[in-house]
């Protein structure tokens, strides 16, 4: 792997070795081995992020202080827009003065891969416009996989503003890849052009679509959508499309949201500290899935055996 | 200057191919002769034989001879992106293609919206261009859409027609009033038809592919309304309207339904729009980005049926050349267009080898339709018209290389492409302005 630009370009096979990786490093956390403080000491992670991001950043952050890197932030998430050129130029120079890894965000769909063909230095992407969150959906499947070990026939429920949501097509990529049986759930302008002809369902009713879930994965609906006519108001697309406890779900049905949530929007406050929620599982297992990359792509190789 | 072709496969639209001999006098063809050279030209004449009397002979066995080809729409960039086409080396690229005349966008940097601009066009073409060049002015000043731009002194200045390709005019006011301005001067009005207000990003069809790579692009159903809306204008205001470059199955529908009324309609696709899809836009590939966009497969089935049925008249290239400073960007930030000069026939001539279309066919695609279109002489290969002749190797196969190409520009998708039918020589005026050595 030279970078990790998206979920679509790995293989099934490449996902379990990611995956078994992301285990190894959970487990050497939970142990505090001494040693990962020192497995990655004199490298330099960049966090390279043109959009404001706190969570993703910081995660990065942490996972790379974990395991000995330094790390420096670049952040211009001022509202004009980063142009290409100039960020090629602001790389070119970060990677001169030595940096290691780029973790990258950008607003813009095809950035990373466009910066990737001129870059040495390895790049994560770390959101690119409406295309992919590799790394967030790496981390759902090793939140999933700890609730429900057989993942083929496993019926994923995604929910919400597919249409805008990078989460979702990572996801979609990554489970469609091993297995998963994936639904949709959207009102039809939320629901991209073209994805009907994906070996996927679609559903505009959202009580028969979780109905028999294995996971529901929530997403977030963020506020600009009802400017754009995209629903005509929060409270409409409340009252059709919010996850709440007034719902019947399966009992084992895991409740995912990548965040940040708008409470009680996507989904309702209760529902968000339900036993079967596990948004902070989510949270949590950000941090070993991307020390494992982060060592994957500065050691070049992978530890678990 | 008399310049002799030998033993060529002479083919008119429309006329069946003969085998023959050409001689070219300055910038007629003087004399055509029947059969094989060496009992056409004896009988003819003594002298002829022996090739003494000529300045030039070309052995043109296994050639074919068209009428030059006709292109109603390009982009030479000049004046205002000179790095990446100029009038000259855009008039040596066409003729690298076969194409005698070629009729050029006014969208370039300042518009061609006024007479001067016009002008100065004119003395530029007749300076540096090795083939004929006839300006499109522009519809509406500075191509805004708001105000009309000053159409008829350009037309004394010599433009061919009105377009502000590149942007789609959305006041449907404003659009009303140019179609029947235009009837003054009995021009074509050519549109760009892509409703900005359906268009999220210029360049990718609004499809899975797009939707895979997180964008909306532009749907089919943008070009959709405004042909629709734009006939409905024409028919009415009983305007001559030209739908560039179309792409979509239910724009077909439309054309044809208005043709069949006796609407002043007429409608032309690009190569690689009948060639590509939007599977090439793929890993954000910026070579295939262009506006309108390569769409799915059934668009592309109805575009080759429409021009096998005359539903959609004619072959442009839209050539559109960007320089590297303009393709090598990131998707979103990168220029729509594709340079098309050089590799339109070989393209166009996979239709014929696909069986979509007779090459008499494709010839007349390519000469006298788009010349009926916007009003141009017919072309022809008989005596005395003038020679704008274009020999083709219809046998050779070569790749696409742009390292070849004589534009300033690059910008192609169909790099390494194996093809069939290459352009050898190109004559216009009488002039050989190409030969493929």
């Amino acid at each position: 792997m030279n970078h990790l630009l998206g979920v679509k370009e790995l293989s099934a096979q490449k996902i379990r070795a990611i995956l078994k990786e992301a285990f190894y490093f959970k487990n050497l956390v939970q142990k505090k081995d001494p040693s990962l403080q020192t497995l990655l000491a004199n490298h330099v992670v960049a966090n390279v992020f043109f959009e404001p991001s706190t969570r993703t950043r910081v995660s990065f952050e942490i996972a790379a202080k974990k395991l000995g890197a330094s790390v420096i932030n670049v952040l211009q998430e001022s509202s004009s827009i980063v142009k290409g050129e100039t960020i090629f130029d602001t790389l070119l120079n970060l990677e001169a003065m030595g940096v290691d890894l780029f973790i990258m965000r950008h607003s813009e769909a095809g950035m990373p891969h466009y910066l990737s063909r001129y870059l040495k230095t390895p790049i994560i992407n770390a959101g690119d416009g409406a295309h992919e969150h590799p790394t967030q959906a790496l981390l759902d499947l090793m939140t999933i996989v700890e609730y429900h070990k057989n993942l083929k026939g496993l019926k994923v429920v995604i929910l919400g503003d597919i249409l805008h949501s990078r989460v979702a097509r990572s996801n979609i990529f990554c489970l469609t890849k091993l297995g998963v049986k994936i639904t949709l759930c959207s009102l039809p302008t939320l629901i991209p052009k073209g994805f009907s002809d994906l070996d996927l369902s679609i559903s505009y009713d959202l009580k028969s679509a979780i109905a028999d879930a294995d996971v529901i994965m929530v997403l977030r609906l963020q506020k600009e959508r009802h400017e754009q006519n995209d629903i005509p108001s929060m409270k409409e697309y409340v009252k059709y499309f919010q996850l709440n406890e007034t719902l019947s779900f399966p009992k084992k049905a895991l409740i995912m949201h990548p965040g940040p949530v708008n409470r009680n929007v996507e989904m309702s406050d209760k529902l968000y500290n339900h036993s079967q929620s596990v948004v902070l599982s989510q949270v949590r297992n950000g941090l070993p899935m991307r020390m494992a990359l982060i060592s994957i792509f500065l050691r070049n190789e992978f530890l678990a055996r | 200057m008399k310049t002799l072709i030998k033993n060529i496969h002479i083919l008119n639209p429309h006329q069946k191919p003969f085998l023959g001999s050409l001689l070219i006098e300055n910038d007629k063809i003087k004399k055509i002769f029947k059969g094989d050279s060496r009992r056409s030209l004896y009988s003819a004449k003594a002298g002829y034989w022996n090739g003494k009397d000529f300045d030039k002979v070309i052995e043109g066995k296994g050639l074919h001879c068209f009428p030059g080809f006709i292109d109603l729409h390009c982009h030479l960039r000049e004046p205002g992106f000179e790095d990446c086409e100029t009038i000259e080396s855009g008039s040596r690229a066409a003729a690298a293609g076969g194409f005698t005349t070629i009729c050029c966008m006014p969208n370039t940097n300042p518009v061609n919206d006024h007479p001067q601009v016009t002008r100065l066009l004119q003395q530029k073409i007749k300076n540096s261009s090795v083939i004929k060049v006839f300006p499109i002015g522009a519809i509406s000043e500075g191509l805004e859409g708001k105000r009309l731009a000053q159409i008829g002194l350009c037309v004394d200045e010599g433009i061919i027609a009105i377009s502000d390709d590149g942007k789609c005019i959305s006041s449907t006011s404003f659009m009303a009033k140019a179609l029947a301005y235009s009837r003054q001067f009995d021009i074509p009005v050519v549109v760009h038809a892509e409703d900005p207000s359906l268009v999220y990003e210029y360049g990718i069809h609004t499809g899975r592919r797009a939707s895979l790579l997180g964008l909306k692009g532009s749907p089919a159903l943008a070009e959709e309304v405004i042909v629709a809306r734009d006939i409905v204008l024409a028919e009415r205001l009983k305007a001559r309207l030209h739908i560039a470059h179309v792409t979509s199955w239910q724009s077909v529908e439309y054309i044809k339904h208005a043709k069949e009324r006796g609407v002043k309609v007429t409608a032309e696709v690009c190569p690689h729009h009948l060639l590509l899809t939007e599977k090439a836009t793929e890993d954000f590939n910026t070579l295939a980005k262009v506006a309108p966009p390569l769409r799915s497969e059934k668009h592309r089935a109805a575009l080759r049926h429409a021009l096998k049925t005359d539903v959609i008249d004619c072959i442009a290239t839209d050539h559109a050349p960007w320089s590297e400073k303009y393709k090598d960007l990131p998707f979103v930030e990168a220029a729509c267009g594709i340079a098309g000069f050089e590799t339109a026939f070989s393209l166009s001539y996979e239709l014929v080898q696909e069986g979509v279309l007779s090459l008499p066919k494709l010839i007349s695609k390519l000469t006298v339709e788009p010349a009926k279109i916007f009003g141009l002489p017919k072309p022809e290969i008989k005596e005395n018209s003038a020679a704008d002749l274009v020999l083709v190797n219809l046998e050779q196969k070569y790749k696409i290389d742009t390292k070849n190409f004589l534009s300033k520009s690059k910008n192609t998708p169909f790099e390494g492409k194996s093809v069939k039918g290459k352009v050898k020589y190109t004559f216009c005026n009488g002039q050989l302005v190409y030969s493929d050595q």
